[in-house]
């Protein structure tokens, strides 16, 4: 009994991973408005670029060149943050009621995070493609893998640390 | 081991998200899976490597200061 309480946050995650990623695969752009939507909005803000949805395409920038499509959602990065705040920290709390406190944050954290990586990964990916298309002969392609790579990892270990450090905190009182 | 967890978890689920499930749905059978992999796996192993290093570089100051 106690192995099962022990093991229920990490079978949950795994579920909700999973539901996530078969929701994500048949997802149009309607369907992934709560992550399009603030992304957009997000690249709106650092660019001032305007963006307008077409409907079974997603959001369109004809200034940036770019189009925010469901394959730019982000959702493999959120399932990647939630389930490594998950599996590396729960253990951490000692009651039931904090871990799952802790998994509410988690999947919070995983939606602000991608949100806010996200955006900065296709403006990155677009300003870095204009600097160095000439130099490096690359394609988008590559510049977008590239930049998206950088970003995702950078920040996910980056979080890690964060959410170590606030651990760390916790455990010496000043 | 305790204080890794967060680490390999991290690493784990980023790699079984873009390379390992991608390749058990068949994605292994387009040609430019292989590709993606190569980019995913090795710039990741870069910059993952470097703050392995810096952090392991601040850890071993704050124990052995000068």
């Amino acid at each position: 009994m106690r192995r099962a309480i022990v093991l229920a946050p990490y079978g949950l995650a795994l579920a909700v991973a999973y539901a996530t990623k078969r929701f994500y695969a048949g997802a149009s752009a309607s369907d992934l408005e709560p992550a399009l939507g603030p992304t957009t909005w997000l690249i709106t803000r650092l660019t001032g670029a305007r963006f307008t949805f077409e409907e079974g395409v997603g959001y369109v920038s004809p200034e940036l060149k770019i189009a925010v499509v469901p394959g730019c959602a982000g959702l493999n990065f959120m399932i990647v943050v939630f389930l490594a705040l998950v599996f590396g920290f729960t253990d951490r709390w000692s009651k039931t009621s904090h871990r799952a406190l802790f998994m509410v944050a988690s999947a919070a954290v995983a939606y602000g995070s991608t949100l806010v990586v996200n955006a900065a990964r296709i403006v990155g990916s677009s300003r870095v493609f204009t600097a160095l298309e000439v130099p490096l002969a690359l394609g988008f392609d590559e510049v977008h893998r590239a930049v998206g790579v950088a970003i995702y990892v950078t920040t996910l270990f980056a979080l890690v640390a964060v959410v170590e450090r606030l651990f760390a905190l916790r455990r010496v009182p000043t | 081991m305790r204080r890794a967890r967060p680490w390999v978890a991290a690493a784990g689920s980023y790699l079984a998200l873009t390379v390992v499930l991608p390749w058990c749905n068949g994605a292994g059978s387009n040609p430019g899976f292989l590709r993606h992999a190569l980019w995913v796996i090795g710039l990741s192993s870069v910059i993952g490597g470097a703050l392995l290093l810096a952090v392991g570089a601040r850890m071993s100051c704050r124990r052995f200061p000068d």
